[in-house]
């Protein structure tokens, strides 16, 4: 565990910046397990069915939990907070915490398959990384000229 | 009461009900929260949905219970999900045991009825492996926590960092 004032506050490669969005992105998932688990309790307690029902359950509550979505009245509650954006004028990005994935499930086999999605990961954290520096850049150049605003203004 | 139960279960979980309400998208549209979202876009405009598996817990019989014991020790199934960005279910596929790994349940979709139209994918955790089809984080890197849990874990630093439980809130909010 690293102490919290040596911890970054922003990415610092592509691969953190990469994994950062990329959590962000993916969180639809985890929210959407969230509130189904939340709405049907038979989810915590199973029955007593044989397991051909009980498999049948999860999957008749999937389908309920879209048909209730579809046909509900919008509720503006149920924005989600994740959509807000963390970058702020001075910080884009700026987390506060981190830690390490050790999980490696992927295996080891070295397929072509493997190989393309590799190379289309790299490619998109590569992209975020150049558009990230350029955002980085323009926020300092915004900060260079306010300060060089004040020291006329002196 | 308990015949009616299934029949509706039955009726929930199969055609025409449950087609028709879990689709997976055919991608031709992007989704509107990925093009909103300047974090986003254009970088994950292929992206059809988020997949995941869950572990829900089951009831088996006693001589299955092993095959049922998931990793964090309660009894389960091994559910896999795929949800696409306006939080509704795409694809379910339920039933394994909770001590399949998420890896060997998508296996078993994509050899089975899962298609994921050509050029797209999902968004996939660390537990999946490298595939074309499912855009998974880089491994051993810092993987960064989603920003709403920071305040509290920023609390935690501080006390391991100074060694101390005295609690200033005056100082901690300072951080």
């Amino acid at each position: 565990m690293v102490p919290y004032n040596l911890t970054p506050s922003r990415p610092l490669n592509c691969e953190e910046l990469f994994n950062l969005c990329h959590a962000s992105a993916r969180n639809v998932i985890e929210h959407i397990f969230g509130i189904i688990k939340r709405h049907f309790h038979i989810l915590l307690l199973p029955l007593e069915y044989s397991l051909e029902v009980q498999s049948h359950i999860l999957a008749s509550l999937a389908a309920i939990y879209n048909f209730i979505r579809i046909n509900e009245e919008p509720d503006p509650d149920s924005s989600d907070a994740s959509n807000e954006d963390p970058c702020g004028d001075e910080h884009p990005y700026q987390v506060g915490s981190s830690v390490a994935v050790v999980a490696d499930a992927g295996g080891g086999n070295g397929g072509r398959d493997d190989l393309e999605a590799r190379s289309m990961q790299d490619n998109l954290a590569q992209r975020m990384w150049d558009d990230y520096q350029l955002i980085l850049s323009a926020c300092q150049d915004l900060l260079d000229d306010t300060e060089s605003e004040l020291d006329f203004d002196q | 009461m308990s015949s009616y139960f299934k029949a509706m279960l039955f009726i929930f979980s199969s055609a025409p009900f449950y087609t028709k309400y879990i689709q997976l998208p055919t991608g031709e549209h992007t989704p509107a929260k990925i093009q909103s979202n300047p974090k986003f876009w254009p970088y994950f405009r292929n992206a059809i949905g988020a997949i995941d598996g869950s572990h829900i817990p089951i009831a088996p019989p006693a001589h299955l219970s092993g095959q049922y014991r998931n990793r964090k020790g309660f009894l389960s199934q091994n559910a896999l999900f795929i949800c696409d960005f306006d939080l509704k279910f795409t694809y379910t596929l339920t039933g394994w045991e909770g001590s399949a790994t998420d890896a060997r349940v998508y296996d078993d979709a994509i050899s089975t009825d899962l298609s994921i139209p050509a050029g797209k994918y999902l968004l996939a955790d660390a537990g999946y492996p490298l595939r074309p089809q499912l855009l998974v984080p880089y491994h051993s890197i810092q993987y960064h926590l989603a920003e709403w849990g920071w305040a509290n874990v920023r609390y935690v630093y501080y006390i391991l960092s100074y060694g101390s439980i005295q609690f200033n809130p005056f100082q901690a909010t300072q951080l």
